[in-house]
């Protein structure tokens, strides 16, 4: 088995429009209310290991919606051996609620044996990058789909990097054909806490690789900011997915909300607010 | 794999996960905006506090028992002595109540509050298995008195039998209710969790419904499993058996 890279933009994977994180807490409000969203994205770790109640109300709301796949575990980065058994927890859980795509994040997780559970960063060099790709390829010929990459919010860098994450990740969907899920959020906070400018981020994006966008709320420290998921999206993180989302012909955009939850129709509203900032052509499309 | 890319893992997991000052921030981060102590000292903070919320989404009955500050302390230690071995956190908590047992230092309650945990660890067990129909109320009344010796009964896959010797489902039913955790009494027996359609459920037994319902879990066939019920409780059992099957503890027999 063998995955061939689609030449099709959004690796021809369907434009979605608009959706929200599904979280636990909105089960009841979704499955007995009538949601406006284009899509829901699970975050694929919370069902894989469950036959339960997470399950069960994840078959309802896939039998409603489209869902797509978000995970925190694959370790793309890791040195330790891939995880294949995970691999294909990841399989038989699209199979069975039809995911439109599977995403994990440009980072590490830890070591064989040994976790953190965070979203760790990588040393941008072409070492680490002939790495990555192996494991993206290995990954997606396991799938026979494109593995959709997120870039992460950072907040350290490794003094032997030799390039820049846009690059890197320009040079990772070259190489393997993946997709990229653009976090617009995670660009605002690492350009504060990294110090580059968000615009030479955007400007090195192979936009027909971008599947799906995120958005959502952090917390400003002062000397730093955190990705916390915890609040509504600032209007410097829109004015990023304004500039971002036009240069695509078509994505997904996804709110993600993680903490301090609000009830299921805030959320909603919150992500709607994206219609306000997209170019007028489209809005109404969405 | 390469040998650089291992060595600042290598590093870094380092530098996250322990507890002493991380060494050599200077030649291995840098070129940001934000100092690299201050950058590193997120992940340091995110890696416990990710773990800490983990311990506490499943066991908050015990954090209602002994409070949030004692259980934030005991909640450290765990993830010191027991760091996460997983891809993914969803079993991250299932080998706290054993822990709790063999813990070092003075617990009040320690006995009372392992009990505790393994019931909280059994609840979360039973949210994550599937459900199944229950036999009818009447499929034992119905079973023929000479089939009794080769029938098997076999329970819900969300059943969880936890034996206690403490008041254990009071506290539980104490930080539902969210009132003040009542003092902990001794009360031999066992609670019982099942997952239906409708919701969880608990179920408290005397020891010798224990026992029974433990024999009937392995296996044992029903006529010998009721054999080894006291002579003395032999009346209960048209009661006992009423109350389980109402409960739908059962999903077959064989």
């Amino acid at each position: 088995m063998s995955f061939t890279p689609s030449p099709l933009p959004r690796l021809g994977l369907p434009d979605l429009g608009i959706g929200v994180g599904l979280r636990t807490q909105h089960y009841r409000e979704i499955l007995d209310g009538t949601p406006q969203v284009g899509f829901f994205e699970i975050i694929s770790d919370n069902y894989m290991e469950s036959a339960g109640k997470p399950l069960e109300m994840l078959d309802r709301i896939a039998a409603r919606f489209p869902v797509v796949m978000h995970g925190v575990s694959l370790s793309i980065g890791s040195i330790a051996p891939l995880d294949l058994a995970y691999v294909a927890g990841l399989r038989r859980l699209r199979e069975r609620v039809n995911a439109r795509w599977v995403s994990d994040h440009l980072c590490w997780t830890g070591l064989a044996g040994r976790n953190t559970h965070d979203l760790l960063p990588l040393p941008y060099t072409e070492d680490t990058l002939r790495h990555v790709a192996e494991r993206v390829r290995q990954v997606q010929d396991l799938l026979e789909a494109p593995l959709i990459i997120e870039n992460p919010s950072t907040y350290v860098g490794f003094k032997a990097s030799t390039m820049n994450e846009w690059e890197f990740l320009a040079e990772l969907c070259e190489r393997t054909g993946c997709g990229l899920l653009l976090d617009v959020n995670n660009i605002h906070v690492s350009a504060r806490n990294l110090g580059f400018a968000a615009a030479d981020y955007l400007n090195a994006i192979p936009w027909e690789r971008v599947v799906q966008f995120h958005v959502a709320g952090h917390s400003d420290l002062g000397t730093h900011i955190i990705d916390t998921h915890d609040g509504p999206v600032i209007d410097p993180v829109w004015e990023l997915l304004a500039q971002a989302w036009p240069r695509c012909q078509g994505a997904s955009i996804l709110l993600e909300w993680d903490d301090r939850i609000p009830a299921y129709a805030e959320v909603e509203r919150e992500a709607f607010r994206a219609r306000q900032w997209l170019p007028k052509r489209k809005a109404g499309a969405r | 794999m390469s040998a650089t890319l291992a060595r600042r893992q290598e590093w870094l997991f380092t530098a996250i996960t322990g507890t002493d000052a991380p060494a050599r921030i200077g030649s291995m981060l840098g070129g940001t905006a934000v100092d690299p102590a201050i950058g590193l000292e997120v992940y340091r903070f995110g890696y416990r506090a990710r773990l800490r919320e983990c311990i506490i989404d499943d066991f908050p009955a015990v954090q209602h028992v002994i409070g949030e500050a004692a259980f934030a302390a005991l909640a450290e230690r765990y993830i010191t002595d027991k760091p996460p071995r997983d891809a993914t956190l969803n079993a991250y908590g299932s080998r706290f109540p054993a822990w709790l047992r063999s813990a070092s230092g003075r617990l009040p309650q320690r006995a009372h509050l392992v009990q505790l945990a393994m019931l909280e660890w059994a609840l979360v067990e039973a949210l994550h298995a599937p459900t199944a129909p229950a036999i009818a109320k009447s499929a034992l009344s119905t079973l023929a008195p000479s089939a009794w010796p080769t029938t098997r009964l076999r329970l819900a896959p969300s059943v969880r039998i936890v034996p206690c010797t403490w008041s254990v489902n009071a506290s539980y039913e104490a930080f539902r209710a969210k009132r003040p955790a009542p003092l902990a009494v001794r009360q031999p027996g066992a609670v019982v969790i099942i997952r239906r359609p409708a919701g969880m459920r608990r179920l408290e037994l005397d020891q010798d419904e224990c026992r029974l319902l433990q024999r009937l879990a392995a296996g044992v066939p029903l006529g010998r499993a009721l054999a080894g019920v006291p002579t003395e409780r032999s009346g209960m059992i048209q009661a006992v058996f009423s109350r389980w099957l109402a409960h739908g503890l059962f999903v077959g027999l064989a």
